[in-house]
């Protein structure tokens, strides 16, 4: 008898569906040369994004060449103590963490502030120069940058030391053997090498919004900074978020190049200039292990996974509209 | 909905198994290629190879005869080799073409010849094991025996050796296959190069004229102390003594590493057998005594372990005098070369053997498809100078030119220099330069001097242990870590060794150094036992 209902109620059902299957397919119909736009880009996340996925097993493995990555043998989580036996464990992670959490902080405020300022620019021949001279750092190779930071910082022939300690009658300082300088000349560099970069987004968003709202402030009466403070900001907060939330994803990763071409890789400095990519870097350069070196790989990532699902319900909490899933 | 989620992972489906194919049908195709370019060039070939097979049969012996007559109606086969260096494809190709002349007509093998720049060697020849890309020679650059053979990277040679090798095996001394060999198994065959090192000082020779102080009294760095006051004196502008790049790895001491990651024998020319730490040894503070006490005197250039520059280059600017040099023949040629100015070498330590010092060697990987064709052509590279002229030299006209030809003298051609030339050298990457022609600027005699070289040098304890650090990976990440904090700036004598070695020393033995030194001193006593 409950079978017979069953039977009867799905038969129904499965009419029912293919009805509404049909009425979808016609709108997917209308679609189809925006899905065909959007191939190339799913091709490529397939291909190089997810289908390599696969390659994680290595992390749990003594990765032999000869057996490759299936018939090498399962090790459990033994390439991954390294990263957490060392008595540098805690400063690695917690300069990966302080250093990224303050260039997410930093650098967002110092982008929308530049991204702000170019719109403020009403001549398009400025803004243009503005907006390239800007942006050219982003484009200079980091090991460049690094010989840059040390034309500034270098104790006999740098120009800090010669030119303006020297002007003001003070004592050379010995940039590259003096730790406590360097969380701050690390963060002036990242800056000056994103920011251009970073304010692309902003400056975006800011020129996408309506004129029609600040025309109307304006015949209210209100000011520059006010149009900044209740129509600018306000209008900036969805990407904000969006932005914040990706690189709150990447956080357990750090700028290898910053944090070891930039500081010379200088012995003295190692203790506010390693982060976990330098320590791996550092530990295995020399007895190079493909399953270790994967390990801290999944490791970055799947901290990084976790956080961004946790902010992301942070943000679901408080702002539902904004958050990314 | 769920219909387009079927339709996705349908096209998925689609498209890995696209991927797939396309994968396979490319190597095919290349292999195609291969065999039909192999063919052709066979037949051209043929009519050539047995004519001065016929000029050659008189000096053969009828066993041998029987052999290499076999050898040379083999399969078709092409032997790929990947080298260290830069060169263009192009020369590399034509070089290969030249050298392949002679492989074919002994073994019908071809060679393909690859090579990468110093900086992405290590990288591309990880890429081409890891994919299984076809690869059947290569040169070791930085990849160990332990570390090659426990990874699969590498294949054992024992049987290759015997049955193709003949001509290696009885170049190659006993001791030596020790240093190339795990667990009883040959994995390397070593280069015939210089097999020792010695350690000393090199100086500018114009200022070193001027000078009074007595070099041939030197015999430690503590020595050289009044050799830089002089310096100082006579030329304040002059740093008496510079660092390479803020390192100054080099220590005139008999310090055998025993493979690297801590641990190490402090004197290997005594009979000790006991692993210690480097950094916590009397030998070490007092070498770092020494390099302080130029630093509080001035005799070392400020801030030495952040300098940037190359210690030929501080010379050749005029700003140095002097830095802590490795020791070899031709040495005082190759340091001119790179600096421009008359070098002279004092040797402070004479040479002295290691496994370490045998770490330039050739590798056959199991991407090879015939290992044993690879090895017919690592002995003819090991044995007959001409191809190993063409290998390393390139093509006379276009790579060099012949100056003396009963001396084996060569040189650049007209307007090709080491800037400009397609096919850069790199005689100590191949198997056995002592076959080859020697260049203008080096000392006509520098094989033979390097062969005395290397019969004069001691023989550690240590040479022959093969130090494998898997168990203790960790340790060796997390002291390698430690190492670098302080290593540059007490090795240049940047730092007070008085307080700075206490704290470095603890630090290694908070990150483990003693599981480290322990494991190693383990193996050690274990291969000990086994050697006698």
């Amino acid at each position: 008898m409950n079978g017979l209902t069953a039977r009867n109620n799905g038969m129904s059902g499965w009419e029912k569906r293919m009805a509404s299957n049909i009425q979808k397919l016609k709108k997917i119909k209308q679609f189809i040369p925006l899905y065909l736009m959007m191939l190339p880009g799913v091709l490529y996340l397939i291909i190089n994004n997810y289908i390599p996925m696969a390659g994680i097993i290595v992390a749990f493995k003594q990765f032999n060449y000869t057996k490759g990555i299936w018939g090498s043998e399962f090790i459990g989580f033994k390439n991954f103590e390294f990263l957490f036996k060392s008595p540098d464990s805690w400063l690695i992670t917690r300069n990966t963490i302080c250093y990224n959490f303050a260039f997410i902080v930093i650098g967002t405020i110092g982008a929308i502030a530049v991204a702000v300022l170019l719109d403020e620019i009403k001549l398009p021949f400025a803004k243009k120069v503005y907006q390239t001279i800007i942006l050219v750092p982003f484009l200079i190779s980091i090991v460049i940058v690094s010989y840059i930071v040390y034309g500034f910082l270098s104790t006999e022939t740098g120009f800090i030391n010669n030119c303006i300690l020297k002007a003001l009658g003070k004592e050379p300082v010995s940039w590259y053997s003096s730790p406590r300088y360097w969380p701050f000349i690390l963060m002036i560099v990242h800056e000056w090498k994103w920011i251009g970069y970073n304010c692309i987004l902003y400056y975006a968003t800011i020129v996408g919004i309506d004129k029609g709202y600040y025309e109307a402030a304006v015949i209210d009466g209100a000011n520059r900074l006010q149009k900044i403070k209740y129509i600018t900001l306000p209008a900036l907060r969805p990407t904000v978020i969006i932005l914040t939330l990706m690189s709150i994803g990447n956080i357990f990763r750090s700028d290898f190049g910053l944090f070891y071409q930039v500081p010379m890789n200088s012995g003295p400095l190692i203790d506010v200039t390693n982060t976990i990519d330098t320590y791996v870097y550092r530990g295995l350069m020399e007895n190079s292990t493909l399953g270790m070196s994967s390990a801290a790989g999944l490791y970055q990532s799947f901290v990084g996974f976790v956080l961004v699902l946790g902010a992301n319900l942070l943000v679901r909490k408080f702002d539902d509209e904004n958050a990314l899933f | 909905m769920r219909k387009s989620k079927k339709m996705l992972s349908l096209f998925l489906v689609f498209v890995m198994i696209l991927s797939m194919l396309t994968g396979c049908s490319k190597e095919s195709n290349e292999s195609n290629k291969r065999n039909d370019s192999n063919e052709t060039n066979v037949s051209e070939e043929s009519d050539a190879s047995k004519e001065s097979d016929e000029t050659r049969q008189d000096e053969i012996s009828n066993q041998q005869n029987d052999l290499s007559d076999e050898l040379s109606k083999q399969e078709p086969y092409v032997v790929k080799i990947a080298m260290v260096g830069d060169a263009a494809t192009d020369d590399c190709n034509a070089v290969a073409e030249a050298a392949s002349k002679i492989t074919e007509e002994k073994f019908n093998t071809t060679i393909e010849l690859v090579r990468f720049g110093y900086g992405s060697y290590m990288e591309e020849l990880n890429l081409m094991l890891a994919s299984g890309e076809k690869l059947d020679l290569f040169t070791a650059f930085r990849l160990s025996v332990t570390a090659g053979a426990n990874a699969g990277q590498i294949i054992a040679l024992d049987e290759l050796l015997e049955n193709y090798g003949q001509d290696i095996l009885a170049d190659i001394p006993k001791e030596d296959w020790k240093c190339t060999s795990l667990n009883g198994s040959i994995y390397g065959v070593r280069n015939n190069k210089e097999l020792a090192s010695g350690y000393g000082i090199a100086m500018v020779t114009e200022i070193l004229e001027t000078l009074e102080t007595d070099i041939t009294e030197i015999k430690s760095e503590e020595d050289l102390t009044a050799l830089f006051r002089e310096v100082k004196e006579k030329y304040p502008n002059v740093y008496p003594i510079v660092t390479d790049r803020g390192t100054m790895e080099w220590y005139n001491a008999y310090l055998d590493p025993l493979g690297g990651d801590f641990g190490v024998l402090e004197d290997c020319t005594t009979d000790s057998s006991e692993v210690v730490n480097w950094f916590d040894s009397e030998t070490y503070k007092e070498l770092v005594n020494v390099r302080h006490s130029w630093v509080t005197e001035g005799l070392m250039m400020p801030d030495p372990s952040t300098n940037s520059e190359n210690a030929t280059d501080l010379l050749a600017a005029g700003k140095g005098f002097s830095f802590i040099s490795n020791t070899k023949p031709g040495i005082d040629g190759e340091l001119e070369r790179q600096i421009g100015k008359n070098i002279t070498v004092l040797e402070i330590t004479p040479p002295f053997s290691l496994t370490e010092s045998l770490s330039n060697m050739w590798y056959i990987p199991p991407n090879s498809q015939s290992p044993d064709r690879a090895m017919q052509v690592l002995n003819e590279i090991y044995s007959n100078p001409e191809l190993t002229n063409i290998l390393i030299n390139g093509l006379e006209g276009t790579h060099f030119e012949v100056v003396d030809e009963e001396k084996g003298i060569i040189d650049y051609p007209e307007g090709v220099d080491a800037s400009n030339t397609g096919y850069s050298m790199a005689a100590w990457a191949w198997p056995n330069e002592l076959i080859s022609y020697t260049w203008t600027m080096d000392d006509p005699n520098v094989w033979t001097d390097t062969i005395a070289f290397n019969k004069s040098a001691i023989n550690s304890k240590g040479k022959g242990f093969m130090w494998d650090s898997t168990a203790v990976l960790s340790e060796v990440a997390a002291c390698t870590n430690v190492k670098a904090k302080y290593f540059n700036s007490i090795n240049t004598g940047e730092l007070d060794p008085e307080e700075a070695i206490p704290k470095f020393v603890e630090e290694l033995k908070r990150a483990g150094v003693d599981t480290i030194i322990a494991e190693k001193q383990r193996q050690f006593d274990e291969w000990l036992d086994s050697q006698e």
